[in-house]
């Protein structure tokens, strides 16, 4: 009933009863991707209030208050005012590179979403090597934060330019080998895929058969979103704000919304991997709907990260690059080679 | 090409004076190599008024309000620290409730000052919620001097001879109830930060200052004792009357940042105990012994020193017998403290060098004066 | 050492070189010639018995129509014997003259900055000053000197044309 996926497939068999199946592909394709698109917008903007409101409350203030009630207009207040900002350019900024950075980082925060299941059919497309485009698509944030900081042509920003580009190759490694735990034991790169072998009951969910491999994951996912305490590109306290000090209005708004999208992309990513998808905890929960398990879900794990921010300091970037190399590289390691003990043995 | 063969270069950075991290407005000219600083030279300035030509234009009793912009987060301290050498100056007696009054003040500000400097400190190493756990009790001593001196940062509450006001009836239950609870807070703060890994990594054998650097540069207050001397002037010249209050001296042993932390945060719990005592100690009588308003102190030289929450604020006046003072020399702590940032702050990251500065707790009005 | 015991030890121990003496406000206070600034500032740091390994405050004071100069104040203490000294000189100048003293930046390097300050303040030249720009005022200050008796902010108010 309140399955949404059946939508899209009704949209689908609508259309194929007057147009040839290649129209009837892309048309479906363009009209999730525009809804895809849509929602992530709007759960940005939530996420940034959200976000705002979790840190008031851990920090005993009430946080934004007067837009509306608890202040969730507050955003879209905020992105007004950002709309209707100079957009200032120092005067020896690489122009073009300076224009498309923040482009990229908005374009490829979204374009992760093309293979996430948001719940039972509720995918843009199913590719059959999904999680696989996955790792390469967020890697693409690195390039928009190093044109960024080189661009700005200050050296505060390209610090942090610098800095990203050193963390986020570094912690690639780890991320990626951790996800190889999950496709081992789903034997496939489909998100979808690996969605469904985790069906009927949360026993099991990746989570209880590779804990490793989703601790390696999480952390290094935490310090792939840049957030606290691997925010170490933006540092306000020491790079004043890295990449993105010298931008202003909606190039900034693009930055700062990218990073809020990312923040769930690793959270969907992780529930996709480690707990289920969309699939229920119990399978007798199953009347309610996949994309209500799916968001919950991923909004847990989003306030883990928030959490995490507003609890710990700032790591230093030498022990960043340590922390990754020395343990959670070893750790990523070690856990294939349990996964695979695992597969041989019990299977 | 090997590693060697690639060339590096060094630059500079302005860090500052529009540097969140720098506490106001102070410059560092880093030179740099990737990360790495290789020379610092501080700038300061920004904020010099020039406080010592205006002293010797305003007569004794005028030039009161003028210490607390010297160092306004311990304005009391500041306070304290020239009525004292006034009052030497003229052979001034003070009221034995003005005394103990002064003390409760100038150490409910030390903690005051104290948790502003935990906040910034914890907020320098990216620790955000620990800045709004301090200012909720920060708050709670500032409520006590509104309610004294109808002042927030700036009380101008001391005067030669005594303090302005008395403390209204409901400064000490609600005291009370501050002290009540002021540990359990502190447990908070440090349950936080102090054996956060995170925390650890970032401030343990982090600008190691040594005890004999310490003493050349003549770095005083909390960033001394870290370094392991066992040395406040509360102790050693017990001025005013605190010869009279039983409390510890907290040392560190390394001398690096987490050791600076360390001494703060037993600072606190240390002052507490102070105020505890001299409330309960707190005579009757007067509050001020009348001074007149064109007061001349003979003619003489004086130099007095006190412990400030920074470290040692000391006042040389030169009075000609006229009620201008001929001449007044301050010597205030972070002058002393920030000239061994340069020392400290190479070979560290520029991630370090924030740390290294938020410990040494330096305050930029009182270094520019 | 109390300050009449220090006071005694120091000016038995340098008598030729200390002009005057006395305690002033509770501290031991000593004056000695300019030229002998240097070396007994080196003495007292090094002496076992003063041990004055840190300086509390440097300034000076413009005595010019009083006694006709500037007089440099230090200000030592001891952390091992918690007790303090006070130094003077007298540096001899009359109307805009700059006059010259060597430096103590070596003997304590905290000295360093406290000279800084009372070289742009004070106008007094402190020769082999290892780094002899402006700290408080602005680097293109030049010829004035604000903390001299006489010198007047008001001189520096430009008002706005009309």
């Amino acid at each position: 009933m309140f399955e949404l996926g059946g939508i899209f497939e009704a949209i689908g068999k609508w259309l194929n009863g007057f147009l040839p199946p290649v129209w009837v592909t892309i048309i479906s394709a363009v009209i999730t991707g525009l809804a895809v698109l849509g929602f992530l917008s709007l759960l940005a903007l939530f996420l940034v209030w959200w976000e705002r409101k979790i840190s008031a409350h851990m920090q005993q203030r009430y946080g934004p208050m007067r837009t509306g009630w608890h202040g969730v207009l507050q955003t879209i207040a905020d992105g007004v005012k950002l709309l209707q900002k100079e957009d200032l350019m120092p005067k020896d900024a690489d122009r073009i590179v300076y224009f498309w950075a923040p482009i990229i980082c908005f374009g490829a925060a979204f374009m992760a979403y093309l293979v996430v299941p948001f719940g039972k059919g509720i995918i843009v497309q199913d590719l059959n090597i999904g999680i696989l485009y996955i790792i390469a698509i967020t890697t693409f944030t690195v390039v928009s934060l190093l044109m960024a900081g080189w661009a700005s042509n200050n050296k505060w920003a390209l610090l942090g330019g610098m800095r990203s580009a050193a963390q986020i190759i570094s912690y690639e490694v780890p991320l990626s080998l951790a996800i190889v735990g999950a496709v081992m034991l789903a034997q496939t790169l489909s998100m979808n895929g690996i969605v469904s072998a985790q069906a009927g009951g949360f026993w099991h969910w990746y989570v209880f058969r590779e804990p490793l491999g989703f601790l390696v994951y999480y952390i290094a996912a935490t310090a792939e979103a840049n957030r606290t305490p691997f925010d170490i590109p933006e540092a306000e306290q020491e790079l004043v704000a890295g990449f993105n000090i010298e931008y202003s209005g909606m190039k900034f708004a693009m930055f700062f919304l990218a990073e809020f999208v990312n923040m769930f992309t690793v959270s969907a990513i992780a529930v996709t991997l480690f707990f289920g998808g969309w699939q229920p905890l119990f399978s007798f929960l199953g009347f309610i709907p996949s994309w209500v398990w799916f968001m919950g879900k991923s909004l847990v794990s989003v306030f883990v990260l928030m959490w995490f921010r507003w609890t710990y300091p700032r790591i230093r970037v030498d022990q960043l690059m340590n922390f990754a190399w020395k343990f959670l590289l070893p750790l990523a390691f070690l856990n294939i080679i349990l996964v695979g003990f695992g597969i041989v043995v019990f299977k | 090409m090997t590693v060697k063969e690639l060339k590096t270069e060094e630059f500079m950075v302005n860090m500052g004076p529009q540097h969140p991290s720098t506490h106001g407005v102070c410059k560092l000219v880093i030179k740099m190599d990737g990360e790495e600083i290789k020379e610092i030279t501080p700038h300061v300035g920004f904020l010099h008024r020039s406080i010592e030509k205006i002293g010797e234009n305003r007569t004794y009793a005028q030039f009161v309000p003028y210490t607390d912009r010297i160092d306004y987060v311990a304005s009391m301290n500041a306070n304290h620290a020239y009525v004292i050498a006034a009052e030497k100056l003229g052979g001034v007696e003070v009221p034995e409730r003005a005394e103990y009054l002064r003390v409760i003040m100038a150490e409910l500000n030390r903690i005051a000052s104290h948790l502003v400097w935990l906040a910034t400190f914890a907020i320098d190493l990216g620790a955000v919620t620990p800045f709004l756990y301090a200012f909720r009790e920060r708050e709670m001593i500032l409520d006590l001097f509104e309610m004294t001196c109808g002042q927030r940062l700036t009380y101008n509450y001391m005067c030669i001879g005594g303090v302005n006001w008395d403390i209204p009836k409901e400064f000490e239950p609600k005291l009370r109830e501050f002290l009540k609870i002021f540990p359990s807070r502190v447990d908070d703060y440090e349950d936080l930060l102090t054996n956060n890994p995170i925390f650890l990594y970032r401030t343990k054998n982090i600008g190691i200052l040594s005890k004999e650097t310490a003493f050349e540069y003549s770095v005083s207050g909390p960033s001394l004792r870290g370094s392991g001397v066992k040395w406040d002037i509360r102790k050693a010249e017990s001025y005013s009357i605190y010869d009279r209050f039983d409390f510890d001296i907290p040392v560190g042993y390394n001398g690096d940042a987490w050791d600076r932390y360390r001494v703060r945060m037993r600072e606190m719990r240390e002052s507490a105990k102070i105020v505890q005592q001299a409330i309960d100690g707190l005579p009757g009588g007067d509050i001020q012994t009348k001074v007149p308003r064109t007061w001349k102190p003979p003619e003489g030289e004086v130099f007095t020193r006190i412990e400030a929450p920074r470290g040692e604020m000391a006042y040389h006046i030169v009075s000609d017998g006229s009620t201008k003072p001929y001449r007044m020399k301050i010597r205030t702590a972070s002058f002393c403290n920030l000239q061994v940032l340069p020392i400290i702050g190479i070979n560290h990251l520029i991630a370090d060098l924030v740390a290294i500065f938020g410990s040494l707790d330096i305050i930029l009005p009182e270094v520019d004066r | 050492m109390d300050s009449e015991g220090l006071l005694k030890y120091i000016t038995e121990e340098y008598k030729d070189k200390i002009i005057d003496s006395g305690i002033v406000g509770g501290v031991a206070t000593i004056e000695v010639k300019p030229g002998d600034w240097e070396s007994i500032a080196e003495y007292l740091k090094g002496d076992m018995e003063t041990r004055f390994l840190s300086v509390s405050n440097y300034g000076a004071v413009d005595y010019r129509e009083k006694l006709g100069g500037y007089q440099l104040v230090i200000t030592l203490f001891s952390y091992e014997f918690n007790h303090k000294l006070t130094m003077k000189t007298l540096l001899p100048a009359e109307g805009e003259e700059c006059p010259e003293i060597k430096t103590l930046s070596a003997v304590w390097p905290v000295a360093d900055w406290f000279e800084r300050e009372t070289a742009e303040l004070f106008g007094i030249v402190f020769v082999g000053h290892p780094d002899p720009r402006h700290l408080m005022l602005d680097e293109d200050w030049d010829g004035e000197y604000p903390m001299r008796r006489g010198w007047s902010g008001r001189d520096f108010i430009t008002k706005p044309d009309k």
